[in-house]
């Protein structure tokens, strides 16, 4: 246990007004997992450089006070500050820090997650590898909530054959699925998934876009049956983002018709 | 202790305003029914008032009692410039500052999904009649520097774009006597790649 007059590093998932002058910080460290905290003053006048520095993404290194369920943050210093996160990069940034929030208990330490954490927010600030990152990101996170998918055997203890196809039930494992099933299955929203994908992703050979996107897709699903019923209101910000594109061409197309 | 239940209520009541604990709230009913009765009435009637009649402006979401706020009521104002803001506390400040002669947008706050704020929430929609409108020839950008406030003015300029009128945002940098040395890293940066040409 670290003393409470060490500064430790602290990555700011996220931080929201608290009373009239304060803020009320998501953080998560390297040995205690996430820690919410309180930065008091943080909004007055005169601090805003403060504020400044205390946002999504920067690695910040301050001392962590009291017993509470919030603790007070005292003389953060940014070690690490990010890009800054625009448009749709907003909505990943926030889909990080919302997975952490919704998935990972205060205090429960995560050490394997911290680095995953820290590139997976530089990476999309710099748009640089983001889809990898965040895969990466997913995977750990997947691990360290206990979710162990086997890639290389299916649910009947076969090992997996790169010509066949596997359907994905979380909690489970792959199923092989029959050659005369396939058509049924494409009709469902569970999409097959190729045995050659799945070795790849057992041998982490990621760099292929097709083995990326089942990637994207495993890790959905075994995150979905983690969340049960709660919602990520970051993913539904990303899709409108992307929805936007469609109505505002057809708001421009109106906007034409009434100049006409 | 517990109180009677009209003063205990009246102390409930009062730890719903921001950072008001017990204590506090106790402290202020006592001063109110010791020394300021009248005062206590008057408080209780304009908030009676105020939370029934006061509502959203229809145009910029400001509150008023009326359809239109001072502000979108006011037909000297340039109607065709829209400042996009995140709190009427902005919309006071950006008044007294007393540069700006347009209109504004008020948002209510700004996009946090891990706050459950999304587009809808900010009214996004009652701003895009507006532009449909075709009235509307400038739109800055006056939410916060923070990710927060820079997300929300990007998501407004992807709105804005197939309408064709063009968007500013705020400048950035260094605060009136503001000295370099004491200036964040951020700011700094912001200051050198948002910097002006020096014409007087
Ligand atoms: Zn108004």
């Amino acid at each position: 246990m670290t003393s409470e007059r060490t500064a430790i590093p602290l990555i700011v998932l996220h931080s929201r007004p608290y009373s009239d002058s304060s803020l009320i910080i998501e953080t998560f460290s390297e040995h205690q997992g996430r820690i919410p905290v309180l930065s008091k003053g943080a909004r007055r006048t005169g601090k805003q450089s403060l504020r400044a520095q205390l946002q999504m993404g920067v690695l910040i290194e301050a001392c962590v006070t009291g017993r509470g369920e919030i603790k007070s943050l005292v003389r953060p210093e940014v070690i690490e500050s990010t890009a800054g996160f625009y448009g749709e990069s907003f909505a990943m940034a926030s889909y990080i820090s919302e997975l952490l929030i919704k998935l990972t208990h205060p205090g429960d330490p995560h050490p394997s997650l911290f680095s995953k954490i820290l590139n997976c927010f530089k990476a999309i600030s710099t748009r640089q590898n983001t889809l990898l990152s965040i895969r990466l990101f997913e995977q750990c996170l997947l691990t360290e909530m206990g979710v162990n998918v086997d890639y290389e055997q299916d649910v009947n203890g076969n090992a997996i054959d790169a010509n066949e196809f596997y359907r994905l039930t979380p909690f489970y494992g792959f199923e092989c699925v029959a050659m005369d099933d396939k058509n049924v299955e494409s009709r469902s929203s569970h999409v097959p998934l190729k045995g050659e994908a799945l070795l790849a992703i057992s041998r982490q050979y990621l760099s292929d876009a097709a083995v990326l996107s089942t990637v994207k897709y495993i890790n959905r699903r075994l995150i979905d049956a983690q969340l049960g019923t709660t919602k990520l209101n970051s993913r539904e910000l990303w899709l409108k983002w992307h929805g936007r594109y469609q109505q505002t061409q057809k708001a421009s197309l109106s906007m034409q018709n009434n100049k006409a | 202790m517990k109180q009677s239940p009209l003063l205990e209520n009246m102390i409930e009541a009062l730890r719903c305003l921001p950072g008001v604990g017990r204590k506090s709230a106790q402290r202020m009913a006592y001063y109110l029914l010791e020394r300021d009765r009248t005062g206590g009435q008057k408080l209780a009637n304009s908030l009676a008032q105020a939370m029934v009649d006061i509502q959203h402006c229809q145009q910029c979401k400001n509150f008023t009692e009326n359809e239109l706020c001072v502000v979108c009521a006011n037909p000297r104002r340039d109607h065709s410039t829209v400042c996009i803001v995140e709190s009427p506390a902005d919309v006071i400040a950006i008044e007294s500052s007393g540069v700006f002669s347009g209109v504004f947008f008020v948002l209510m706050g700004h996009l946090s999904p891990l706050d459950g704020i999304g587009p809808e929430e900010l009214g996004l929609e009652i701003l895009e009649k507006r532009l449909v409108s075709g009235d509307v020839q400038e739109i800055i950008m006056a939410t916060g520097s923070t990710v927060e406030g820079e997300a929300t003015a990007h998501f407004i300029r992807d709105m804005v774009e197939p309408y064709q009128i063009p968007v500013t945002r705020i400048a950035q940098g260094v605060p009136m006597g503001g000295e370099l040395e004491y200036l964040d890293a951020n700011t700094l940066a912001r200051s050198i790649t948002e910097r002006r040409k020096l014409d007087f």
